[in-house]
């Protein structure tokens, strides 16, 4: 960072490149839009570059690149809200993952077993997610996917490690109450894709016994 | 009997729990908790509960960007840059504007902003090249490709080693293609630092041409260089990339671009096959050029046979009392004139022939062995007219336009391209003003040999040659005469309305 900061180019890139899909992963389980998520992370960029002569040496930099992504995500948070906007756990086609569409069609029988639970136990985790307040879930998503202390987590989010250590132990209760029907019985949270499971097994002919 | 029972030790907190499982907790508080996990089946319930539910957060996808990405956010930080400087710049004038004394300060803060503005420009707008670097580089290439499978008809059709000069040429490129396509963008930065001055500017020309392509299409050569470097033959797939590359380099861009829209869409067995007829007549075509360094030798080898005999023929020419009718023997056209008249004796043609090709490399000399004795001569004639880029005038062509050629060979050179019409009408001239036959060699029969202007040329121009025009140029300084061949006939007059002619 202190050489994006005299004003090397190729460093600058080299943060973007090894810092882009973190943040993006972060900024999109934070709104839950994809489009929106990498519209956020180019401004987290653009402030790096704006803020650029603000680093102060010594400052871990992934921290000060998180409290910025922090700032932004709670910005388009507050804006979403505004407009009654509503958290939307990001769709798993884009990445890769799993829809409900295809949980249903797994229980159809056209998928192995195993792809079948990975889709509903990510589906599921999405919504659990998707029950957390915005700071428990930037809180858990710095602690899980960054691994950042509660001291950096702290540093982050603006609070005290002590604060961070009872938000943490607050979001994890809370991800645990919203999972552990799943996890317990295999059950969906909600039951939204056990409804949506059901469904699919209904709309498929049953076999005659 | 006492009523006193041992209280129960406070089950910990959730927070403590949490934290234990973060790695939050001092050492002392962790001994307090894995006792009580050792003791407590409840306990390790509970912990197991918040650990399992924290595993699956595991399963949450990845979002990864693409590959427009970087590049996206660095024009989009370039141009923020840009607005920045404008405005701080703009600010700075004013502040000079309302303090008369701070004047000349100003305009230096203004002009260093402004270069220093230019200078991030530079490097934003370079950084954003190298996101795309490895596809600028090869754009021409890549907006010929139609998708990986085209190019694996391709190496099927034709290997690689037959589409260009040398392979140490294609490994040469193969290693520039490795250095651009690194993932660390400090590699490609290292390969931008180290081109050449030609090779940043051919690259900045690569850069336009690559933004004026349709979005749709930049789009298309991207996720094409994408899928070549991911692909399981990548190295093949790289290697017939660049070999194409260089086969294609020979051709015009019409040449090009007549390829594409004959090969694009063909089923694959039809592909290849086209390909490979193309790619053979290109090579033949390909060796009738002569590279710049036998074309330089062929040519001193003329110039120097021409100035021996200059002064002998221009005596000659006096002897005869050819005075201010006699052709004009400076400058590329007299020599081929010289040459033409020296080439009419046979005994000094050959010897004449032999020097001038002995001058040229192994590689054309087996090129004119192969062609036999019609195609060696049309050959060599072309060449020879091409190295000495002989040139003739407007007026002299107009004359042999429409004096010289028949209304056949008229109507189809009126019928021709305006660019190929001229060209068409130049060799024409010159074979049939200077000599086409000079370069003939012993036992030569009239045929069809090949050369430029293919099989077809001599069958439709036929072999009317001017005897007037013979007579003129063809009859040596010594009087000798060559041959006249039966077929040698004045071309009927040109009827009046074939006259348009003079239009050109």
């Amino acid at each position: 960072m202190l050489q994006v900061r005299d004003g090397d180019a190729h460093a600058f890139e080299e943060l973007m490149l090894r810092y882009q899909n973190r943040l993006l992963s972060l900024l999109a389980h934070m709104v839950g839009q994809r489009d929106l998520a990498e519209d956020l992370t180019q401004e987290v960029f653009l402030r790096v570059y704006r803020a650029r002569n603000r680093y102060v040496p010594g400052a871990k930099f992934s921290t000060w690149l998180f409290t910025i992504a922090g700032n932004v995500a709670s910005n388009a948070l507050r804006t979403k809200s505004r407009r009654r906007e509503v958290y939307l756990p990001p769709s798993t086609n884009e990445s890769g993952g799993y829809s409900l569409d295809a949980v249903a069609l797994a229980a159809s029988g056209l998928m192995p077993t195993r792809q079948l639970d990975k889709a509903e136990l990510c589906a599921a985790v999405q919504q659990a997610i998707a029950t957390l307040n915005d700071r428990q879930r930037m809180a858990v998503l710095l602690a899980k996917f960054e691994q950042f202390s509660y001291a950096d987590i702290a540093e982050v989010m603006d609070m005290s490690p002590q604060a961070i250590k009872s938000l943490l132990s607050r979001a994890r209760c809370n991800l645990r109450d919203a999972l552990q029907p799943y996890l317990d019985r295999g059950a969906m949270i909600n039951g939204t894709a056990a409804q949506a499971s059901a469904e699919a097994h209904h709309r498929s002919p049953e076999p005659n016994p | 009997m006492s009523s006193i029972v041992n209280p129960q030790p406070e089950l910990p907190a959730e927070e403590e729990l949490v934290a234990y499982l973060d790695g939050e907790l001092p050492p002392d508080e962790c001994r307090r908790i894995e006792e009580r996990l050792a003791a407590d089946g409840n306990f390790r319930q509970r912990l197991h509960d918040l650990d399992q539910a924290w595993e699956a957060l595991g399963t949450l996808p990845c979002t990864r960007t693409d590959d427009d990405f970087a590049r996206t956010t660095m024009e989009l930080v370039a141009v923020a840059a840009e607005g920045d400087l404008s405005k701080d710049t703009a600010s700075a004038a004013a502040v000079g504007r309302r303090r008369q004394r701070w004047l000349v300060a100003a305009g230096i803060v203004a002009a260093v902003l402004g270069f220093a503005g230019i200078r991030l420009w530079s490097w934003l707008g370079d950084a954003a090249i190298v996101a795309d670097l490895p596809v600028i580089r090869y754009v021409d290439l890549l907006t010929q490709i139609e998708d990986v499978e085209f190019l694996r008809q391709i190496r099927r059709a034709v290997p690689p080693e037959r589409l260009t000069d040398g392979e140490s040429a294609v490994d040469e490129e193969l290693g520039h293609l490795a250095w651009i396509s690194a993932d660390k963008g400090s590699a490609r930065w290292e390969w931008l630092e180290a081109t050449s001055a030609d090779e940043k500017a051919n690259l900045a020309s690569q850069t336009k041409r690559f933004k004026e392509l349709p979005t749709v299409e930049r789009r298309r050569i991207r996720s094409l260089s994408r899928d070549i470097s991911q692909a399981q033959d990548a190295k093949e797939l790289q290697a017939t990339l660049l070999a194409y590359g260089q086969w294609l380099a020979r051709l015009t861009p019409g040449e090009q671009q007549q390829l594409r829209e004959e090969l694009w869409g063909l089923p694959g067995n039809e592909q290849a096959d086209a390909l490979r007829r193309f790619v053979r007549l290109e090579n033949e075509q390909a060796s009738r050029r002569l590279s710049p360094e036998d074309a330089e030798k062929l040519r001193n080898a003329v110039l120097s046979l021409v100035e021996e005999r200059r002064a002998r023929i221009l005596n000659e020419m006096h002897r005869r009392g050819a005075g201010d009718r006699a052709p004009r023997l400076e400058g590329p056209l007299g020599a081929l004139r010289i040459l033409s008249w020296e080439l009419q004796n046979e005994e000094r043609a050959n010897r004449a022939r032999e020097r001038i090709i002995g001058q040229l490399s192994p590689e054309a000399q087996a090129h004119l062995e192969r062609l036999g004795r019609g195609g060696r001569r049309v050959q060599l004639w072309h060449w020879i007219r091409d190295s000495l880029q002989a040139k003739v005038g407007p007026a002299e062509l107009e004359r042999f336009f429409t004096d010289e050629l028949d209304p056949d060979q008229r109507e189809r050179l009126l019928n021709l391209p305006p660019g190929e019409m001229q060209p068409e009408l130049e060799r024409l001239y010159f074979d049939k003003e200077l000599g086409f036959r000079g370069l003939m060699e012993p036992g030569d029969e009239p045929g069809n040999p090949p050369g430029p202007g293919g099989p077809g040329f001599r069958r439709e121009m036929g072999e009317r040659d001017r005897p007037g025009g013979r007579d003129r140029f063809d009859r040596g300084p010594d009087g000798s005469r060559p041959p006249r061949r039966d077929d040698d006939r004045r071309p009927p007059p040109p009827r009046p309305d074939e006259r348009r002619g003079k239009a050109i």
